[in-house]
């Protein structure tokens, strides 16, 4: 597996990477905070959803 | 024609190659472990099921 350096420039995999793992966690907050069980967790607490 | 001494595309040397993977997976081990903890979390708290 680490021969894979040998092929990709590191410094330049490394920014790739950490640049599409960032874009994939802000899409997935957003996505939590559009929908209705999570969309909340900023602005306003739900009644007990524990039911 | 090699770029560069290491003879290589990226221009590592095989040792170079296996330390930078080395860090790199605790980096990715450490990304997950975080990851994994907030999911506990969040499920504990609400949860998706």
């Amino acid at each position: 597996m680490w021969k894979i350096w040998l092929l990709f420039d590191a410094r330049r995999a490394l920014i790739g990477v950490l640049a599409f793992a960032f874009s994939m966690v802000l899409l997935n907050h957003f996505i939590q905070l559009s929908t209705p069980r999570y969309g909340s967790w900023l602005n306003a607490p739900i009644e007990t959803s524990s039911n | 024609m090699p770029e560069n001494q290491s003879g290589t595309p990226s221009g590592l040397t095989h040792a170079e190659a296996q330390e930078f993977h080395r860090v790199f997976m605790q980096g990715f081990m450490g990304f997950v472990a975080l990851t994994l903890v907030a999911h506990i979390l969040i499920w504990l708290w609400r949860p998706w099921f």
